[in-house]
């Protein structure tokens, strides 16, 4: 009688342990993960049934996030408290961190030899060996800082990873930085307020949100002259490829839309309505969604691409940033 | 309380959205939205505090006053005070004198190659738990509002311009804010260079940060009111800081005055500045008692503030 108590107590508790430990990633496997920047945590966001299944706290004001290249962990910069930190997006859980100075945002070159993060607030871009970020080397020193002017934001990378243009949203222009010669080698001007950054997928052309007008503008590489600008709304921000290779998408804040961009023709085609000041987004081709984090209503919007209509509205945390869904659209 | 904080995040962003970010677009500094965004909360904060102190603490000054009101011209310009300080006008107007600064500050302290320590790294458990870290930060700030508030009091040319604090013959839970500008400014810059030292607190109790406030607030009030043996030990209370401001004893002695805690009577307790006594003495300074002039109106206060500044330093 006792064996059997003993046995029954021995497999209650098995099971129990079992629960206990797949307890979060029951809703996580799944999830869309969404950084509270003022709130310092991660949401946890079931896109089936659009709830926030678990709340994760991080450092302070952690605003971008990107995969790994090997796509084995989320790399979040805690901004506030100089700091990456590994999260794994299946569990929730946080892996790995490494001291780094005021990371805001964040990009592998295409090769991978690099990683590079702008200090928004310190006015440098790091760059360092991306190997060493890949292996999560305890400590890590940048092989270069470059001193930028005010408010480095937003990077890309051009596509043979020879060149960074980032925008210096506090000086109205555009930094290009040598990877190779570790320097700063020119500013283009661009206009107030530039934020989000895109290389096109010829490697001939970037494209800038303006956030002090209603454009973004398109910079030609090989003359590094604004040669277009396009009118999406006001305030526009950030822009994401729609993942077709034809299309762009531009959070355009103040007008509260989403403008869709053919960047070949160099011009709107549509727009969505997003309230809530829209500003980073991604898009979930399996169920046909945007997904927009809406920084002054503290939601994430989800919007049907094809009939436009808001599908949901996610209550999360504080001023949310960055959002990430492993099943996204390519990102070109 | 979610549908309290709900509606709170409502008006806020609705403010945002109507009022401040289409400005901020107009005048071309969109690069500062989201220092704007969060400064149109912490005014939303300040606005739901000035109507607390109306509900909560007048009613308390009405009835269990210390003194009374007599003075009506003196508390009209206290409440001048508050409303720069509580509505963030004080704090748009330091953001933009000290940003240049505030970049400078910081290149110097990165070009040394200092990657700073903050709370959190000192004590990695704190990491975790951001509410005590927050109450952590909020110790460490208690501490060097008190070393501040002595320091105030130490040297001629600063006590030149807190004497400004001081001077409030009629004091109400306004008077808190009552201070030079020149002496705000100092204090902030001092606080940006403790923030770079040690960490930013989290940011998101805010609503606990606006209690501390409140605190403050009800420590310059015109009550009897404390907090008993123990509770006076614990939390600064109007009959303790009115200690500080009374006449004869808050500037006199050999720390020059007493009772310099902000939110905290420990440190008090720790350095040997503390008078638990009873009683509601006169505040004010000494020298007002035989006609010396600190001004009447905000304008005449910081004027006067700037007048005692230089005669200190020229003698
Ligand atoms: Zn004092
Ligand atoms: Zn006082």
């Amino acid at each position: 009688m006792t064996r059997i108590l003993r046995q029954l107590a021995q497999f209650l508790g098995r099971g129990v342990a079992l629960a206990l430990a797949a307890w979060p990633l029951i809703g996580a496997a799944d999830s869309v993960i969404v950084l509270n920047s003022l709130s310092n945590s991660v949401s946890l966001i079931d896109p089936k049934t659009y709830r926030e299944t678990g709340r994760v706290t991080v450092g302070k004001e952690p605003h971008h996030m990107m995969a790994t290249p090997d796509d084995d962990a989320l790399l979040i910069g805690n901004t506030a408290n100089n700091e990456l930190m590994f999260l794994d997006r299946k569990t929730g859980a946080i892996t790995h961190k490494m001291p780094m100075l005021d990371p805001y945002q964040l990009a592998f070159s295409p090769d991978r030899r690099w990683f590079v993060a702008t200090a928004l607030r310190m006015d440098y871009v790091d760059i360092y060996n991306g190997e060493d970020i890949i292996r999560r080397k305890a400590t890590v020193k940048p092989v270069a800082r470059v001193k930028t002017r005010s408010m480095p934001s937003h990077l890309v990378f051009t596509n043979d990873s020879k060149l960074i243009y980032v925008t210096e949203q506090g000086s109205a222009s555009v930094a290009v930085i040598d990877v190779a010669a570790r320097k700063l080698v020119q500013h283009i001007r661009v206009g107030e307020g530039p934020a989000g950054i895109w290389a096109s997928p010829d490697d001939k052309e970037i494209w800038v949100g303006i956030m002090g007008a209603d454009h973004v503008v398109v910079i030609d590489r090989a003359s590094s002259k604004v040669v277009a600008t396009v009118s999406t709304g006001a305030g526009a921000h950030n822009i994401f490829p729609r993942g077709d290779g034809r299309h762009i998408m531009v959070s355009n804040r103040v007008a509260n839309t989403v403008s869709v961009v053919d960047w070949k023709a160099r011009k709107v085609v549509d727009e969505y309505p997003v309230p809530g000041g829209p500003d980073c987004l991604e898009i979930i081709p399996a169920a046909n969604e945007m997904w927009v984090t809406a920084r002054w209503a503290k939601k994430v919007v989800v919007i049907d691409l094809a009939t436009k209509a808001v599908k949901a509205s996610i209550p999360v945390g504080r001023s949310p940033h960055g959002i990430y869904y492993h099943a996204h659209a390519p990102r070109r | 309380m979610s549908a309290i904080s709900d509606s709170f995040a409502l008006v806020h962003a609705w403010l945002f959205e109507t009022i401040v970010q289409p400005a901020l677009f107009a005048v071309g500094a969109m690069q500062f939205v989201e220092e704007a965004f969060l400064g149109t909360e912490l005014a939303l904060w300040g606005a739901l505090q000035v109507l607390v102190m109306l509900l909560v603490l007048r009613p308390l000054e009405a009835f269990i006053a210390a003194e009374p009101r007599v003075d009506a011209r003196a508390v009209r310009t206290d409440v001048i005070y508050t409303l720069l300080a509580r509505l963030g006008i004080l704090q748009i107007f330091f953001f933009f004198l000290l940003l240049p600064l505030e970049s400078e500050l910081d290149a110097a302290l990165h070009s040394v190659g200092i990657m700073r320590p903050t709370l959190e790294t000192v004590v990695p458990f704190l990491g975790e738990n951001p509410l005590l870290a927050f109450l952590a930060y909020l110790i460490a700030f208690d501490l060097f509002g008190y070393w501040i508030h002595r320091l105030q009091h130490r040297f001629d040319w600063w006590w030149a311009l807190h004497a400004l604090h001081h001077s409030q013959r009629q004091l109400t839970f306004w008077s808190d804010s009552r201070n030079h500008i020149l002496d705000d400014l100092i204090v902030t810059l001092a606080t940006a260079l403790v923030v770079r030292l040690i960490g930013v607190p989290p940011g998101q109790f805010i609503a606990l940060a606006a209690f501390a406030v409140l605190i403050e607030n009800l420590s310059h009030a015109n009550t009897r009111l404390w907090f008993g043996a123990v509770g006076e030990r614990l939390m600064v209370s109007p009959r303790f800081h009115r200690w500080h401001h009374a006449i004869g004893e808050g500037h006199e002695g050999p720390h020059r005055g007493v009772n310099f805690g902000v939110l905290f009577p420990c440190w008090d307790m720790l350095f040997g500045t503390a008078d638990f006594r009873a009683g509601t003495p006169e505040t004010g300074i000494r020298d007002q008692l035989a006609g010396a002039d600190y001004g009447r109106g905000w304008w005449a206060q910081q004027y006067l503030g700037f007048v005692r500044l230089w005669r200190s330093l020229a003698s």
